[in-house]
Parts: structure tokens; C-alpha cells; sequence
């Protein structure tokens, strides 16, 4: 039992677990003396988190010698097995709570439910003739309000009702379009728990692909912001790198979906002569502090959302309204001339050759075009560019050649 | 306003609480169990199948599951309330389903009438548009996705019975007639917002990828899928040996963006000396699309082995180099 309760605290301490859970994922290295030494958690935590992974990924995790010759636990990813409730699982966990509690609460429910609705009174003095118990107004008070604050149960006057049944759902189209959602919908874990709550065994005929799966550890700050975003709140936001940003307007969460990044693009609404915008990487992200409601207008938010990502290639890269864009040439093969038209749909094509055209583009950063440049080099080339990337790019391909000993 | 206290999972989303409700169900709907096999049932369901995590959990199961049960002569459990448990949505969850629902998914799946009775079912639950909220570039219309909603029921169909299915498909450079496969699963690529499927060619005896939206004249066939392994199975059967190794610079921030863009993959990454070293388990049909995703660095990340992707990278590079000139 005790072991038990000390691994439930250790849930609770969600800013180690998180950060921990983070870097098996992502290394497969990390020993005890790794996570120790990167202050994540000392060599008994360590165990605890062990056994707590076994649980929550199964077989997906496996422990085995590092380069250090350091037993490290590894997640195995693979995308034939959907491991999206295994990360629910994990996440749910973070507030595992007593059996003796849940007990009380499947009660609660059922009564709700037999009855349609129930007072306090009435679930109490039903609970106290089962158990004998003399708490049971206080904790069935509690239930009730816990519940109520989550929107599982609606009140009208005293009385509790059920506010949505999932089982309701439990057809077989609306747990395809769930289940396709977890891989095609932001929040994917929250598309898992309503999943695992229609049906627990549901077998998904779907290939799990969910491209950018480290996404799921943001997902919590996405959520805060969507509900910022919502409600046109200002927030101070804490970096993991310690500093602070302050009276910021959230207005979309951005996701390059090249690298599977994603940012918040947020504008200023204090009085300083700071940055009128600017987007963050939400994986740099500690903490989100709401300060006030903006009473800023949604056409002076879309104006300042379309000025920042004016020539942006991929939407990322944003640029102040005073900054000139960069300026460049791209010459490529005809055969490419769809791909250009979807990036650059107003620009004019020029005939180089018979086999190749040209054509000017502005762009608010040509290092944003750099990994479709490099992909897609055997049909596309950046031949000038008015902030130096065409230099930079032939480095790189120089440095390139020299890595793989080419002559 | 929403509560920002709304969270995106809570307690009541637990894989052990689910469990408990759908075992108190079982008992409710008729399913005779005594204490212990009601116990097991909870743990295993949980995904604890070797009673490690949750085995002293099932204890407090024991000492008060007489809240919601009597036993009877023979010690099977009986519910003291006639009435199944509810399976609770959290305001996040229903806000969620909502936005879903509204989205330009929703009629991949469900028609217009079920979407019109589900959406007056949730009247009650604030709308946010998630995805208009979370911006991804590129995105297909609505109109795009409703257009391929009979295809991919009649593909989930010949997945669920595994039937093969016979189809023309045209890509940009050839149109390929009357051929025939055995549907495995259904891929949603986010990197070009598409529905993709992956087949088992009976022409050709191999894994095949089609974008849905090329695909033409699909019907189902008469034949059912007879080997021994699953179609899905097959698919396995195509895993790599040799995982791909390579080198990542000595630079945080692609390092960083490597952690992400292959974290779809089974992946290690080790530190040695001051220079990171990333290893990938990839399927064989995944492979040109990690090579596509390596050159994307630059040389920011070398191949070290295997000895044949090196060489194709080599080669790669000497014809950029050539086009380059």
C-alpha cells in the first residue's frame, strides 16, 4: 500500500513527471544519473517513474544500455500501434485519486441516474445507510460540486442531473470521426479520452500516423491558449528559459507542419514601446498567467495577424511593419511550375529555357524556404536573394560535399 | 466567457475509473462475476495485465466495493441500484466533440442528419473553433473532404471485411487502370492534409500508399483476404532490420527540430563527446520519406549507415551539386 500511495504522489508532481516522460520519449538515453544530474528527478524517483511507465506504455517501453553502458529506458514508438491511449493514460494519471473516492462517485452517478435527478440530501442519507458512514454529506457535497464545476452534472435548484452521457455515442460513425480526429484534429489526447470512454476495446482501422506525435506534450498549453484566445484574454508568459514577456493578446496558435513546430502568435497590448507582435514556440513556454480581457477589435487583430505574416512562405516567420521583405529569384524546371503556383500564386513566371522558367518572389525570411530548397534542389534553385541565403545556401552545400567525402 | 479553469484532462478521463464504470456496468447488464473476477476484470481493462501498477489498488476495491454492490448465496455481486453508471463527458470533452463536430471532418463520417441531431444534443455547450484558432497551412476545403466521404465508407468497409477492392488510380505523371488490393488502414497525412490508404497490392505482393482523392472507380471484389497473416499483419512483416543511424551537428536547435520531426518513428537519441547521435526503426515504405526528411537538414545531419542510404544520399547530393551549378 504504501509503495502504491508513494507512486500516486509522485503523479502528482507533474513538473517532474512531464519533463521525464519528455526525454525517454524523445532520447532513449537518459539513465538514472542522466535524469539526476539533469535535476529532473533523483535515482528513487527514478524507480517509481520506471514502474509507472511500464504501466502506462506496456511493452512500448524497454529498458537497455546507453552509450555510457547506463541501463536507460527507451519508448518504442510504432505507428501500426496507436499510442495515443498509452499518453492518455499518462496524463490521466496525473490526478489518480482513491479508490474509496471513485467508488463514492460511480455511486453518485448511478443514483443520478436511476433517479433522473438527486438532491445532497438524498445521495447522502443513501450513501449513509450503506456505508454507516457520518461523512458522507461533506463528501458527497464535494463530489457533486467537483463535478458540477467540470460539467459532468447540471443543477437546477438542489437538484443534480446527468449534463452528457457518452454512451450515447456509442455508434459506430461518431467514433470514426473521434478516432480520425486524434491524428487530423489539434488536442489529440482529448480526442483518446472521449474515445476510451465510448468504448475502452475499440479497434481503430485506421493507421496511426499522427506525424508530429511530440505535438501531444503541448497540448496542454494549447489548450489554455485556445481558451485565451476565446475569451480575448491578455496574458504574462514565463519562458522555460526564465524570462518574461508581458500583456500579450493570443490570437492563433501556428503549426508549421514541415517540422511539426508550433507557436503562438500573440500581439502586444501594453503601453511600452515594445514589438507590436510576436510568435513563440509553445515548447518554450513554462508558465501562462491571464491578466485581464482586451477589448481589442477582431479587425485590428486580423490586420496585425496578416501585416506580420505578409510574405511569410510557410507561415512561421513573421516580420514588423516597418520591414522591408527579402527579395529573391527562383529558377526552376518546368515540371515543378504546380509547386511554385501553390506557393507563390500572384507571381509571374519568366521563360529561361525551353525546359526552365523563372520568377521573382518576396518572402519575409528566405530562411524560411531553406528545407524546401534543399528537398526539392533537383527542380527549384534560389539564384539570388536580397539577404545573403543564396551564399549561405552554397556553403552548406559545399560543407555537404566535405561531410560525405565527396571530391 | 469559458472557465480557464476548464482542464484538458482530469481525473474522471483515468483509465482506472473508466474501467470501475464499465465493470459496474457488466454487473448491471447481467454478467455474473464474484469479487475477484470483478477486481481482475478492473485491472486488466485498465491496460495493468500484470496486476503490477494496480494490484494494491484492487485491495481498496475489496475492503469497500460494498457501496455499489450486495453479494448474493453464491457470492456473485449484485448491483444495489438498478442502473447503469453514466460515462461523463468533461466541458472540455463536449467542447471538443462540439468543434469536431463542426469541423470539415464531420461529414467523412456522419451525414447531415446525424450531425444535425448530435449538434442539438450539445446545444447547451459553448462552440470554439478549434481549428480555426489553431492555424495549419496547407488546408483543404470542406467541400474537398465531403467530395471522398462514399469512398472511404465503402474502403472501411473492405477493411472491416478484409475484401479486396479493385480501383483506378491517377497520380501526376500516370494513370494506372484496374488494379486490385487489399485495403489495410486508412492514413491521414497532415503534412498535405489528405486521406491516404494503405493497400495490399495483390498485383505486385507489396505495401502500396494512394492518396484517396486520386483514387477512381473503387468496388469491392468478390475475393476475401485468405493468408494466414492479417493484411495488417503483412504490413509489419516489412519493418527494417538495420535502423537508420546519423549525426546530428553540434547545434541545439536541430536537434530540437529533429526530436519533433521524427517522433513518429521509433527513435533513440545518444549523446557521446559532445555530438548526438540519432537511431530510427523505420518500415520499408517509410523509407523515402525519412530520406526526404534527413535532406531537409542539410548537412546538419550526416547518414552513417546503413552503407546503402549513405550512398544514396551521396548521390543525391552530387546531382544537387550538378543542378546547383
Amino acid at each position: 500500500m504504501a509503495g502504491n500511495k508513494k507512486q500516486r504522489q509522485f503523479f502528482k508532481d507533474y513538473s517532474v513527471a512531464k519533463p521525464f516522460l519528455e526525454k525517454v520519449f524523445y532520447y532513449g538515453s537518459y539513465s538514472a544519473q542522466d535524469f539526476a544530474e539533469a535535476d529532473i528527478c533523483g535515482k528513487s524517483k527514478y524507480f517509481d517513474m520506471q514502474k509507472t511507465l511500464r504501466y502506462v506504455f506496456g511493452s512500448l517501453i524497454e529498458e537497455t544500455r546507453n552509450a555510457k553502458g547506463q541501463k536507460a529506458l527507451n519508448l518504442h514508438i510504432d505507428h501500426l500501434y496507436d499510442p495515443h491511449r498509452a499518453f492518455l493514460r499518462f496524463f490521466a494519471l496525473k490526478s489518480f485519486t482513491s479508490v474509496s473516492r471513485l467508488l463514492r462517485i460511480c455511486y453518485v452517478l448511478q443514483r443520478i441516474n436511476a433517479d433522473v435527478s438527486c438532491t445532497v440530501k438524498e445521495l447522502s442519507e443513501g450513501l449513509d445507510i450503506i456505508s454507516g458512514g457520518v461523512e458522507s454529506h461533506s463528501t458527497v457535497v464535494r463530489i457533486l460540486n467537483d463535478m458540477h464545476s467540470k460539467g459532468f452534472l447540471e443543477k437546477k435548484g438542489s437538484a443534480y442531473s446527468i449534463a452528457y452521457d457518452a454512451t450515447k455515442l456509442k455508434s459506430g460513425d461518431i467514433q470514426l470521426l473521434v478516432d480520425f480526429c486524434t491524428s487530423a484534429y489539434p488536442l489529440s489526447v482529448c480526442g483518446s479520452g472521449i474515445l476510451n470512454k465510448i468504448d475502452q476495446k475499440y479497434e481503430s482501422p485506421f493507421l496511426f500516423k499522427h506525424r508530429h506525435l511530440g505535438q501531444i506534450f503541448n497540448d496542454e498549453t494549447v489548450w489554455k491558449l485556445i481558451l485565451c484566445i476565446h475569451n480575448r484574454q491578455s496574458i504574462n508568459i514565463t519562458t522555460k528559459r526564465g524570462s518574461f514577456l508581458y500583456d500579450l493578446l493570443p490570437y492563433r496558435i501556428i503549426t508549421k507542419k514541415e517540422t511539426g513546430r508550433q507557436y503562438v502568435f500573440a500581439v502586444y497590448t501594453g503601453e511600452k514601446d515594445y514589438n507590436e507582435y510576436l510568435i513563440l514556440r509553445l515548447d518554450r513556454i513554462k508558465k501562462i498567467d491571464i491578466i485581464s480581457v482586451s477589448d481589442m477589435s477582431d479587425d485590428t487583430l486580423i490586420e496585425k495577424y496578416d501585416t506580420a505574416f505578409r510574405y511569410s512562405f510557410n507561415g512561421t516567420t513573421i516580420i514588423n511593419r516597418s520591414d522591408e521583405p527579402a527579395v529573391g529569384t527562383l529558377i526552376y524546371d518546368n515540371s515543378f511550375e504546380w509547386n511554385i503556383k501553390k506557393h507563390f500564386p500572384n507571381c509571374e513566371p519568366v521563360i529561361v529555357d525551353d525546359t526552365h522558367k523563372k520568377v521573382e518572389i518576396k518572402v519575409n525570411s528566405f530562411t524560411e524556404l531553406k528545407p524546401w530548397l534543399r528537398v526539392n534542389a533537383d527542380k527549384v534553385r534560389l539564384v539570388e536573394s536580397s539577404d545573403g541565403v543564396v551564399d549561405e545556401l552554397h556553403e552548406e552545400l559545399v560543407k555537404w560535399r566535405k561531410m560525405y567525402d565527396i571530391k | 466567457m469559458i472557465s480557464n479553469k476548464s482542464e484538458l484532462i482530469d481525473e474522471y478521463s483515468n483509465y482506472f475509473f473508466i474501467s470501475l464504470i464499465n465493470a459496474v456496468n457488466s454487473v448491471v447488464g447481467g454478467e455474473k462475476l464474484k469479487l475477484l473476477n470483478f477486481q481482475n476484470k478492473i485491472i486488466s481493462d485498465a491496460g495493468d495485465h500484470e496486476g503490477d501498477y494496480l494490484g494494491e489498488v484492487s485491495d481498496e476495491i475489496k475492503s469497500e466495493y460494498g457501496i455499489l454492490f450486495e453479494t448474493d448465496d453464491d457470492k456473485f455481486l449484485a448491483s444495489r441500484i438498478n442502473s447503469y453508471v453514466p460515462m461523463c463527458l468533461s466541458e472540455t470533452e463536449k467542447i471538443y466533440l462540439k468543434a469536431i463536430l463542426h469541423s470539415k471532418y464531420s461529414k467523412l463520417f456522419l451525414s447531415d442528419d446525424e450531425i444535425s441531431l448530435l449538434d442539438n444534443s450539445m446545444k447547451d455547450i459553448p462552440y470554439i473553433p478549434i481549428d480555426e484558432y489553431v492555424v495549419s497551412s496547407p488546408s483543404h476545403s470542406a467541400s474537398y473532404f465531403d467530395k471522398q466521404a462514399d469512398k472511404l465508407r465503402l474502403l472501411l468497409s473492405a477493411i472491416k471485411e478484409n475484401r479486396e477492392i479493385s480501383y483506378s488510380n491517377k497520380t501526376r505523371n500516370a494513370d494506372y487502370i484496374d488494379k486490385c488490393g487489399y485495403p489495410l488502414k486508412i492514413e491521414y497525412s497532415v503534412l498535405y492534409d489528405v486521406l491516404q490508404l494503405s493497400l495490399w497490392s495483390s498485383d505486385e505482393h507489396r505495401p502500396v500508399k494512394l492518396n484517396i482523392h486520386s483514387m477512381y472507380d473503387i468496388k469491392a471484389t468478390e475475393n476475401i483476404w485468405k493468408e494466414k497473416k492479417s493484411p495488417a499483419e503483412m504490413l509489419e512483416t516489412k519493418r527494417c532490420k538495420e535502423p537508420i543511424i546519423a549525426e546530428i551537428s553540434d547545434n541545439i536547435n536541430t536537434l530540437e527540430r529533429a526530436d519533433i520531426l521524427f517522433s513518429m518513428y521509433d527513435t533513440k537519441i545518444t549523446e557521446n563527446k559532445g555530438k548526438y547521435q540519432l537511431e530510427i526503426k523505420y518500415y520499408e515504405y517509410e523509407k523515402d520519406e525519412i530520406i526526404k526528411n534527413l535532406i531537409s537538414f542539410g548537412p546538419y545531419i550526416k547518414i552513417l549507415s546503413p552503407p546503402e542510404m549513405v550512398d544514396s544520399i551521396r548521390e543525391t547530393i552530387i546531382t544537387l551539386f550538378e543542378k546547383q551549378q
